[in-house]
C-alpha cells in the first residue's frame, strides 16, 4: 500500500521529482496547483468554458506525459504557462481560419446559393453554461481584455492575474524583454 | 528609436490598476483532476529510463535500421540454406526418389491421382523401413527443424520487406522541435 505524501511545503521542483518517480499523488498535486491559473488564462483567451477545459486538459496531459524532459533549472510554472499559451494561440489561429461568414460564401453568385452556404444559427435560449460565461466574462475589464490581440492578452493576464515578472513573461512567450514591456503598455492603453 | 526597455512598467491609471487587480482566477469542473489523469502515462522506473537513454544514444534510428536489415537478411539466408539442405537430404534418400518418381509418373499420365495414391500406399511400408534405416537422431532433428525453417523463411522474408521499405530517417515532430 502506498502512503499518501504531503506536498504542502514542497516546491514545484520537489513535486516534479516525485512525479518523475511515478507517484500519482505528485501528479495530482501539480494539477491542483496549476488547474486554476492555467484554466483562467486559457478561458479568458478563448472565452468558452468547455473549450477552455478541453485545452487545459490537453495542456496538462502534454506536460505530465513529458515530465521526464522537464529541466529543473527552469521554473515549472513558466513551462506549463508556455504550453497553455501555445495551445490557446494555436486554437485561436485555427478558429480564425475556420471562420464562416454569416451572410454565406463569398463566391456565392445567386441568393439561393448564398442562403445555402450561410451559417445557420439556431434560436436557442441561453443554457446555464452560457449564463455562467456571461456572468464570469461579462465585466467591463473582461470585455476590454477580450478585445485585445492574443499576444497582448497573454502579456496582460500573466502580468496582472498571475503576477509574473517581465522576465518570466518574456521567457514564457519567447519574446524579448522590451517587446513584453511594449505589449503590456499598449494593452493597457487599449483597455482604458 | 525608442528604447523599449525604458517604457514605464505600468501606466498611471489607478482605475485600470484596480480593475486588473480585481481579476480572479476561474475554476474548471470538479472532475478535472481525474479527467487529466486518465490521459497521463506513468513514467517508467528511473533505471529503465537511464538504460533507455543510453541505448537510444547507441542505437540511433539509422543504426537500428542497418542492424535490423542485416539480421533479417542473415535470417532469411540461413533459413533458405537450411530448407535447401533438408530438401536435398530427402531427395537424395531412397524414400525421396521413390516419391518423386511416383509423382512424376502421375503427372505424365494426366495426373492420375489414383496412381499417385496407390504409389504412396505401396511406398509407405518401404518408407517406414527407410526411416528406421536412417540414423534416428539426425532424422528427428531434421524433421523437427523443417517446419521452423519454413516458418523462419516466411517471417524473415516479411521482416526483410518491412525493413527495406522503412525510411532510414525519421521525421522530426514539429511540436518537439519548437
Amino acid at each position: 500500500m502506498t502512503i499518501p505524501i504531503s506536498f504542502t511545503a514542497a516546491s514545484d521542483q520537489e513535486v516534479v521529482l516525485r512525479a518523475r518517480e511515478g507517484h500519482e499523488d505528485a501528479f495530482r498535486e501539480l494539477i491542483r496547483r496549476y488547474e486554476r491559473p492555467v484554466f483562467s488564462l486559457i478561458y479568458r483567451m478563448v472565452r468558452d468554458r468547455e473549450l477552455a477545459e478541453d485545452l487545459s486538459q490537453e495542456t496538462f496531459v502534454k506536460v505530465l506525459n513529458a515530465i521526464e524532459s522537464y529541466r529543473p533549472e527552469y521554473k515549472f510554472s513558466s513551462w506549463i504557462f508556455k504550453i497553455a499559451n501555445n495551445a490557446s494561440i494555436d486554437h485561436l489561429r485555427r478558429r480564425e481560419l475556420n471562420t464562416l461568414s454569416l451572410e454565406g460564401a463569398r463566391d456565392a453568385t445567386t441568393p439561393e446559393r448564398a442562403e445555402a452556404t450561410a451559417l445557420q444559427i439556431a434560436d436557442r435560449s441561453e443554457s446555464s453554461l452560457e449564463e455562467m460565461e456571461a456572468k464570469e466574462l461579462g465585466g467591463a475589464i473582461e470585455k476590454a481584455i477580450a478585445r485585445l490581440r492574443p499576444e497582448y492578452q497573454s502579456c496582460i493576464l500573466l502580468r496582472h492575474v498571475e503576477d509574473k515578472s517581465y522576465e518570466e513573461i518574456a521567457e514564457i512567450l519567447s519574446l524579448p524583454l522590451g517587446t513584453v514591456k511594449t505589449y503590456i503598455h499598449r494593452a493597457r492603453r487599449v483597455a482604458t | 528609436m525608442t528604447d523599449q526597455t525604458q517604457l514605464p512598467p505600468n501606466g498611471e491609471d489607478p482605475v485600470l490598476d484596480r480593475q486588473l487587480l480585481a481579476l480572479t482566477r476561474f475554476k474548471p469542473i470538479v472532475v478535472f483532476e481525474d479527467r487529466v489523469l486518465s490521459g497521463v502515462w506513468r513514467p517508467a522506473p528511473m533505471f529503465v529510463l537511464i538504460w533507455q537513454d543510453r541505448l537510444s544514444r547507441v542505437f540511433t534510428p539509422a543504426r537500428r535500421w542497418m542492424l535490423a536489415g542485416v539480421a533479417s537478411l542473415g535470417s532469411f539466408g540461413s533459413a533458405m540454406i537450411l530448407g535447401h539442405l533438408v530438401t536435398n537430404h530427402l531427395l537424395n534418400s531412397d524414400l525421396g526418389l521413390r516419391v518423386s518418381s511416383a509423382m512424376a509418373a502421375g503427372a505424365t499420365e494426366n495426373i492420375s491421382w489414383d496412381r499417385v495414391s496407390g504409389a504412396v500406399a505401396s511406398i509407405a511400408p518401404a518408407a517406414a523401413g527407410s526411416i528406421s534405416g536412417l540414423p534416428a537422431a539426425s532424422f528427428s532433428q531434421l524433421a523437427s527443424v523443417a517446419p521452423w525453417a519454413t516458418l523462419a523463411t516466411i517471417i524473415s522474408g516479411a521482416g526483410l520487406y518491412l525493413v527495406a521499405r522503412r525510411p532510414a530517417r525519421e521525421r522530426v515532430r514539429s511540436y518537439a522541435s519548437r
